[in-house]
């Protein structure tokens, strides 16, 4: 196309959109509804109508001219009360919602929320703490209590034999013995310290031992020694309140019966059971065969021998502060183990004591007499009593005996007593009348015994001692 | 015949002179642990190495103990176990590491208190506030 010809036909192209703009701003106010749409189309209308006016301002007519601006202050009143009418229309179904601008954004309200449930946790929790608590409290008041019954019960029968001593005594004329008044005292101190006292153990121990001592002495010229009293603050290793305490230090700590209470680890590297021995309690004692011993001692014409062994078992129940209060012993030798230094004199006495048919010595106890305990040392003397077994045959024998407690808490037991061989039916060697053995013969103990578990019957001895 | 019979009867009382008394004496009548007589010595790491058994046992730990056995090893770490009295009597076992410091104590485990050790030959002595237990070197089957 040629340059002119291109210039016209943009000549006529600028004449076209100034036609159709002309024509595009003929204002129709039939059209001015009060809508959305209609405010849009009108105000577009209005822009076009502005730029019409402009194009008109250019072009010449004071006519034009003041139709634009007529034109032009409508389409402003217009616009603005379209916007007006908008406004009205749709502010009553707008609704204004304040939204988190992100989900991550923090809710003031849940730390509160979270505190209210560790709250409620530790409630629940408390709640079953008290529970726990108040049941272990019951049950702790019911042990102290069923506890309590059970001292009750002793220590009053000891309070009655010493009251009854007490008006015995006060009943012989004084002065009769020198040592009446200072056993009165030793009593009277007892008593005191009793009802001072009532739930001391280890008081009524003393009491009841002196008691059990005036049970077994016959006669006011054979007291019994009561040694040293021990003075109520002693008695903290069996009071209750004290015992806790004492535990961390080794002491001895509340135990029940066959379970013993774990605490803490020894030098050994194992936690050790507490070991809450007490001298006035009824206990199981079962005889160390490696450390015990038993034997006789015989006189012959021509040279005394002893016979001696260790193959034994045996056990020993009592309370040791009132050791005449039921005390039940049993020991059994097997006559077999009897040695004597010499084999042919070994081979006799066994076919004198005919161990083929009578294998064991028994004697089993069935009292006891205290001459002396002391409840402080741990030591008491006085007469065993029981039916001991020889060749099959039985008879009374009375042994007195020392027992004491060793550093190893064990229970040592000492004794001896003669008797003849022919009450047992033991033929009494004799060698072609030249050397003969004689009828008595002085048998011994040695015994060593440690106390058995709770609630359970005797072990076997172990190895370690 | 008399001289016979007294002869015979000399012989005899002879041949009786021959034969001591062996009456035990009252104070030798117990079972004496020969423990009393031994004479005690600083132990050594070395002496602690290897396997160790009871044969003593004595204090407040004698209550509550039958037996207890001993493994140190070289990398000090030790294992045990230890025949309680019961009831039912019952053994337990434990590992855990052993210390000597140098004032001779030895430390069984982190919780335990030292305990004083000892050794003469073959014997090993721990004591402590519960006891005193002997040990004797055992042997490896």
């Amino acid at each position: 196309m040629p340059p002119l010809a291109g210039a016209r036909a943009g000549a006529r192209g600028l004449g076209g959109w100034s036609r159709g703009a002309r024509r595009a701003c003929r204002i129709d106010t039939r059209d001015c509804r009060f809508d959305t749409r209609s405010a849009v189309r009108w105000a577009r209308r209005a822009v076009a109508a502005a730029g019409c006016g402009l194009v008109r301002r250019l072009l010449p007519g004071p006519a034009m001219a003041r139709l634009l601006q007529v034109a032009g202050v409508l389409a402003l009143l217009a616009f603005t009360g379209g916007g007006v009418a908008a406004w009205l229309l749709t502010s009553e179904q707008v609704r204004v919602t304040i939204a988190p601008d992100s989900a991550g954004a923090l809710d003031p309200d849940a730390p509160i929320a979270r505190l209210e449930e560790r709250v409620g946790v530790l409630e629940t929790d408390l709640r079953g703490l008290a529970a726990a608590l108040q049941s272990n409290l019951a049950a702790l008041d019911t042990s102290w209590q069923e506890r309590g019954d059970a001292r009750a019960a002793p220590i009053g029968a000891a309070l009655q034999r010493v009251e009854a001593v007490l008006a015995e005594l006060r009943a012989r004329p004084a002065g009769a013995d020198g040592a009446l008044g200072e056993r009165l005292a030793a009593i009277e101190r007892a008593v005191g310290a009793l009802r001072a006292q009532p739930g001391s153990a280890a008081v009524a121990a003393t009491a009841a031992a002196a008691g059990a001592a005036e049970e077994s002495a016959p006669a006011v010229s054979t007291p019994v020694a009561v040694e040293s009293p021990p003075p109520p603050a002693a008695d903290v290793a069996a009071a209750p309140a004290s015992t806790a305490v004492a535990e961390p230090t080794g002491g001895p700590a509340p135990q029940t019966a066959g379970e013993p209470a774990p605490r803490r680890a020894s030098f050994l590297a194992f936690q050790l059971p507490s070991d809450d021995f007490r001298f006035d309690e009824r206990r199981t004692w079962s005889v160390i065969a490696s450390l015990s011993r038993v034997g006789f001692d015989a006189r012959s014409t021509l040279h005394d021998f002893s016979g001696a062994t260790s193959k034994l078992s045996g056990e020993l129940t009592a309370d040791l502060a009132h050791p005449g209060e039921a005390p039940t012993a049993r020991i059994v030798v097997d006559a077999t183990g009897l040695t004597t230094g010499l084999d042919d004199r070994d081979d006799a006495m066994r076919e004198h004591l005919d161990t083929a048919a009578h294998r064991d010595i028994a004697w089993t106890m069935t009292g006891f007499a205290a001459r002396r305990i002391d409840v402080d040392a741990q030591r008491i003397e006085g007469d065993a009593t029981g039916a001991l077994t020889i060749r099959g045959v039985t008879r009374e024998l009375t042994m007195p005996v020392q027992m004491s407690i060793d550093g190893a808490r064990r229970l040592v037991i000492d004794g001896q007593a003669p008797l003849r061989l022919s009450d047992y039916g033991v033929p009494v060697p004799n060698k072609l009348g030249v050397i003969a053995m004689e009828d008595e013969v002085t048998i011994w103990i040695a015994l060593r015994a440690r106390p058995a578990p709770r609630g359970a019957a005797s072990a076997p001895p172990g190895g370690a001692r | 015949m008399r001289l016979g019979a007294l002869g015979l009867a000399g012989a005899l009382c002879g041949l009786g002179g021959c034969i001591p008394s062996n009456v035990v004496a009252v104070e030798d009548r117990r079972v004496v642990d020969d423990l009393g007589t031994v004479a005690w010595g600083p132990v050594a790491r070395d002496d602690l190495r290897g396997l160790f058994h009871a044969i003593h046992l004595d204090g407040p730990l004698a209550g509550v103990l039958r037996s207890i056995s001993y493994w140190f090893d070289a990398d000090g770490t030790f294992t045990a176990a230890a025949l309680f009295a019961g009831p039912p009597p019952s053994y337990r076992v434990l590992d855990g590491t052993w210390e000597l410091a140098a004032d001779g104590r030895l430390q069984l485990g982190a919780g335990a208190e030292p305990a004083d050790v000892a050794r003469s030959d073959d014997l090993l002595r721990l004591s402590g506030a519960d006891g005193i237990v002997v040990l004797q070197r055992g042997v490896e089957r």
